[in-house]
């Protein structure tokens, strides 16, 4: 990664405030000082509490959200709302993927179909669906497993693509038969973008799954917000909003983490 | 497998099977649906013919309400891909010219981009109301995290050695945004309007699904709510037409020679 | 001397010009429904012009949105919001408040199965089978919910949206009863593809419970009272001419795409002018121990904690 210069006129590489702050704290400090802004506007009546109520009554409201609103049974059914999704758009994305890349025919003829599908606003077809599965769980997963499914197949055949020819000629010139240059050489040349390939279609199933869960009312965190909204419990929905970050902030982390510790084995 | 390119010109300019297998495939899809919406499998209304669907797009591209509809989206999304993508490059520019600052702020913005967008919606209704406030809101919101993401590690990869040069003629720092970063930018920008338009599109749309009087969206909605399906789904083509179209046209136009 | 009368020439001139209608945003939930249709009937017939008001009209489908349009000052008036919503949300000083009834009991609400399907009374919905109603905390969910327990039925209340795909799932069979509100529906019930099974006015509890009202947002009743008055005047005029002129008959049929017979049919079997009296509130109590059994208000309250909710801006022989 090359260093870039800062633009200030100081001396090369440096930042006035560097020696005396790391970076993370200054974040921090940030947030906090942001916090306590919102804070007093709302101590001094300057904004609504309907539009944003106090961080401290924020926090406040969590004891209830977890008690009285099951916001934890309501955070597992999302997650494993996502996880099953974003896990059959693997299955069933990364051999298409696979296909794409192995027939050249195929890759030519539909790979833009897919990044186009990509892109599509599937999230408009929800009523239809809701007839089509019911208003049940098969509606979310279905729907979500649609969303995820592009960024696997596009992904898999990105890293299959790319595998450096130099590989793959030497497996040729060590007269490897097909199946086994793809299970020793291909795929794991491919693992890291692979990885990148799952760790999007989880948060394009997460994406999904809220966004369903929020247009149907049908259970999990999504509803939750709607729900706390039709009932102008502010503080409430602002907890729930707060938690649906923390947790899609986890599940990014966390697969980030993953992808590193693959790459490194 | 027969790499194309090493078989020689001649191969090269042979019959390319890639259009034929489209159409193909096209046909495929749309005689099986057409199966489906004629056999009885499903209640009547949720398949609906080809021909219902062909008939309710030809009187939608041919009525003046549903221009009045699509102007107000359109609208929306370009008001909010403008804001979104601005605010986006500038702060992008601060991260990523600014080591401090990046390494300060910027895990926020990574860990807050995959964040389903939609929970602020309550939020931004109460605030900008039923018109298209909210919903420019919503679709700036939403392209601004990956127009940040984009710029910021393209600024990043700006070579060095021009910023010196600019230091070492004393370029003020508009002068060097000007004639340093943003030229070095136009790849990455291409790419975060390419991603942010597509989010853009689907937060406006779904801000307008949500609580709107006029648009897209809210056309999709209503004739969903009085269960005119062919007309539902016509209004749906053209949604994912020009959100997909869009998406390849900016991806052709705006790739850069030799990429 | 000419100066004078140069000044009397452009004052009389002024005073002659006619005086510049006002905009009142108001968001009408259920488009094409008979009774939130009343300022639609009363505009077209010019009677908000009367009163120097031009209107603004949002449609909205109905429910929390509604509310979220008048609390966020995005409209000035909403017709036809649920009582119990905003009742809670006056408990939290969202900045609304009632200034009419709209609709006391649910006439025009009724529960339907698939003809042919074997059920034809709610008893029959026995034994778990499912009945949808429209969203949690909505009139067609707290109407079933009464009937279900006062005639003892063990069914299975499901929320499944708004009437069309309460319709679909009905007729796909995903739902064993549905609920709609006439005039949706009294075609497909003439023509014999579905059957009535209950009313929401079968129980005298849901009879007798002002479920809908109309409301105005605080800033706008501040600051600008007077229009919110004049909108009354209009509001009542075209509730009385609704009744009373066969015209707005025809209204409803055009805009439902209904014969004229079965709009008719609507209005005469379904709908009464009693339950649209803007002045007639009864059964508030109820609404606010529904509101405290949704956790929608904090704790138990009575009829006079919330009677600030209420202003009442005009009534007639004022």
């Amino acid at each position: 990664m090359s260093k870039a210069l800062s633009i200030s006129s100081g001396s090369p590489g440096s930042n006035a405030l560097a020696p005396k702050l790391p970076p993370g704290a200054a974040g921090l400090i940030t947030l906090a000082a942001l916090l306590a802004l919102w804070q007093a506007a709302d101590a001094l009546g300057l904004v609504s509490p309907l539009i944003a109520p106090a961080p401290s009554d924020i926090a406040a409201s969590f004891p209830a959200l977890i008690s009285d609103e099951g916001l934890l049974q309501r955070f597992v059914q999302t997650f494993f709302e996502a996880l099953i999704s974003a896990g059959l758009a693997v299955i069933v994305g990364t051999p298409i993927g696979w296909w794409l890349h192995a027939k050249r025919w195929a890759g030519r003829a539909y790979e833009t179909w897919v990044a186009s599908f990509a892109a599509a606003p599937l999230v408009l077809l929800y009523p239809l669906f809701l007839v089509f599965f019911g208003r049940n769980i098969g509606t979310i997963i279905v729907m979500s497993f649609l969303t995820a499914l592009p960024s696997v197949i596009l992904k898999t055949k990105e890293g299959l693509d790319s595998v450096r020819r130099v590989l793959i000629d030497v497996g040729r010139s060590l007269r490897m038969p097909p199946a086994k240059l793809f299970w020793k050489i291909m795929l794991p040349a491919s693992v890291p973008t692979l990885c990148t390939g799952v760790r999007l279609a989880l948060v394009y199933a997460l994406i999904s799954v809220v966004g369903i869960e929020f247009l149907i009312n049908f259970g999990g965190l999504g509803e939750l917000i709607d729900d706390l909204a039709e009932r102008w419990e502010i503080p409430m929905m602002y907890g729930a909003i707060s938690f649906v970050v923390l947790t899609s902030i986890c599940f990014f982390f966390l697969t980030e983490r993953i992808e590193r510790w693959l790459m490194r084995g | 497998m027969v790499d194309a390119r090493l078989a020689g010109p001649a191969a090269a300019r042979s019959w390319s099977p890639v259009l034929p297998l489209r159409v193909a495939t096209m046909l495929a899809l749309l005689v099986i649906w057409e199966a489906v919406a004629r056999s009885g499998l499903v209640f009547e209304g949720v398949v609906p013919s080809l021909v219902a669907i062909g008939g309710a797009l030809a009187d939608l591209l041919t009525s003046a309400n549903f221009y009045w509809n699509l102007e107000l989206t359109a609208i929306e999304v370009a008001v909010s891909l403008a804001l979104g993508a601005s605010a986006g490059i500038v702060v992008g520019l601060v991260l990523g010219a600014r080591p401090f600052a990046g390494k300060a702020f910027e895990p926020y913005v990574h860990y807050l981009a995959p964040t389903p967008k939609i929970v602020f919606l309550p939020i931004l209704l109460v605030l900008f109301g039923v018109g298209p406030g909210s919903k420019i809101a919503m679709g700036a919101l939403s392209c601004f995290f990956p127009m940040v993401l984009s710029v910021a590690s393209g600024v990043r990869q700006v070579d060095p050695v021009l910023l010196r040069v600019g230091r070492s003629f004393n370029l003020s720092i508009l002068q060097t945004v000007r004639k340093i970063y943003l030229p070095a930018l136009v790849a990455p920008i291409a790419t975060g309007l390419r991603l942010g338009s597509g989010v853009a599109i689907i937060g406006c749309l779904l801000a307008e699904i949500k609580m709107s009087n006029r648009g897209l969206g809210f056309l999709v909605m209503q004739y969903y709510s009085q269960f005119r399906i062919p007309y539902m789904y016509a209004a749906l083509l053209v949604a994912f037409i020009i959100a997909a179209g869009g998406n390849a046209v900016i991806a052709r136009y705006l790739r850069l020679p030799g990429k | 001397m000419r100066g004078r009368w140069a000044i009397v020439a452009v004052l009389a001139m002024a005073a002659a010009l006619p005086v510049r209608a006002e905009t009142l945003k108001i968001a009408i939930p259920q488009k094409g429904a008979w009774d939130t249709s009343f300022s639609v009937y009363g505009d077209r017939q010019g009677f908000f012009k009367e009163q120097g008001i031009d209107l603004d009209i949002t449609y909205t489908e109905g429910g929390a949105t509604t509310e979220t349009a008048v609390i966020s000052g995005s409209v000035d008036v909403a017709v036809a919001t649920g009582t119990l919503g905003i009742l809670s949300a006056y408990t939290k000083n969202a900045p609304v408040r009632i200034i009419s009834a709209e609709s006391t009991g649910s006439a025009d609400l009724y529960y339907y199965a698939k003809a042919g399907s074997g059920i034809k009374t709610l008893k029959d919905l026995k034994g778990g089978k499912t009945i949808g109603f429209s969203a949690p905390g909505s009139s067609s969910n707290l109407a079933l919910l009464t009937l279900l327990k006062e005639q003892g039925v063990d069914a299975k209340p499901v929320p499944a949206g708004g009437m069309p795909p309460t319709f679909t799932q009905v007729m796909s069979g995903q739902l064993d009863a549905g609920w709609a509100a006439a005039p949706f529906g009294v075609l497909d019930i003439d023509q014999g593809k579905i059957v009535v099974i209950a009313h929401a006015n079968d129980s005298k509890d849901v009879a007798t419970e002002t479920i809908r009202v109309n409301v105005a947002n605080l800033n706008t009743l501040q600051q600008h009272r007077d229009l919110i008055v004049r909108f009354m005047k209009a509001y009542v005029k075209s509730y009385e001419w609704a009744y009373d002129n066969p015209k707005a008959i025809d209204y409803l049929a055009a805009d439902n795409n209904l014969p004229r017979a079965a709009a008719e049919k609507t209005v005469k079997g379904f709908l009464t002018k009693e339950a649209n009296d803007p002045y007639r509130f009864s059964g508030i109590q109820r609404v606010l121990d529904e509101a405290l059994a949704a956790k929608r208000i904090p704790h138990a309250m009575k009829e006079d904690d919330v009677k600030g909710a209420f202003d009442i801006v005009w009534k007639p022989g004022q």
